[in-house]
């Protein structure tokens, strides 16, 4: 693991990385779109607003997704105390932030003709904002502090203690009487979708997984850079002292 | 049929510009960040 610790060895893999992350993004974007607006049935109920879901769904399970990656980044710099998992957490919260406010949004715009209301304190609404405050405390952790090592120590724990939130977002629709339809697609007995609407929903997920790949590289690189900057000042300070 | 393409065009139109809105703020400030550790590094040269 310790092998891609060498920013210049992660730079080499990411460059290699990102142009087919872009291009199979790009391409699952478009795949993804047209299928959801053209190319797949009305719900019998909910009609033409079903085609919401196709944006909506994937930008909650990248929400949690990126939370795990977070939570995963943040285990191994605490116990292996590598740096570029710290960077890597550092890197992927406000594309995490971001994409659970789209979330909520969407979710919100989907909900008003559905429910008659864009909001209501349910479980599974309420979790998924616990966790965009969490990734909102997570990155005001990294910036609360002038010591990298301390706010990112500080930063991984909570965001180690906030992964209790995510079977609680899961399971939320089963553990509590909810206003958010209970799951569809990972249950025990199967999806209860046809394959019409499960096609643009799995490619847009890859879509999502893709973008968030490519985004999150390009902000590793960046505080690699960041990190550079920082260096080089240093030492050209004591030089001049 | 009631007629959604409001929240229909809102959502997918919000969604596309927020993904896309923070994919080049995230590359612009990658390139600026690396274009920034390149001029300390040729200066560090220059200086010896």
């Amino acid at each position: 693991m310790h092998r891609f610790a060498n920013p210049a060895k992660f730079n080499r893999l990411a460059d290699q990385i990102l142009p087919w992350a872009i291009f199979f993004g790009l391409v699952a974007f478009a795949t993804g779109i047209y299928y959801a607006l053209f190319n797949s049935p009305a719900d019998y109920q909910q009609g033409e607003s079903v085609r919401m879901m196709y944006v909506h769904v994937p930008a909650a399970w990248a929400s949690m997704s990126i939370y795990g990656f977070i939570a995963v980044t943040s285990f191994v710099a605490l116990v292996w105390r590598h740096p570029l998992a710290l960077l890597a957490g550092k890197a992927a919260a406000p594309i995490g932030a971001t994409i659970t406010a789209l979330a909520l949004i969407t979710g919100a715009l989907w909900g008003k003709p559905m429910w008659g209301t864009y909001w209501q304190w349910d479980a599974r609404m309420t979790s998924v904002l616990v966790m965009f405050f969490l990734y909102l405390g997570y990155s005001a952790l990294w910036q609360a502090m002038e010591d990298d090592e301390k706010a990112g120590r500080a930063a991984s724990i909570l965001a180690l203690v906030g992964v209790v939130n995510l079977p609680i977002i899961k399971f939320s629709v089963e553990w509590w009487n909810t206003l958010h339809q209970s799951a569809s697609i990972m249950r025990l007995d199967g999806p209860s979708m046809p394959a019409e609407m499960l096609k643009p929903l799995f490619i847009m997920g890859i879509a999502y997984q893709l973008y968030f790949t490519v985004l999150v590289l390009w902000r590793m690189k960046m505080e690699i850079s960041k990190r550079k900057i920082q260096a080089l000042r240093q030492l050209a300070t004591a030089n001049e002292a | 049929m009631a007629d959604y393409s409001f929240y229909i065009i809102t959502t997918y139109a919000l969604s596309g510009a927020v993904l896309a809105g923070l994919a080049i703020f995230s590359y612009c400030k990658m390139k600026s960040t690396e274009r920034e550790a390149q001029k300390l590094r040729q200066m560090r040269k220059e200086r010896g």
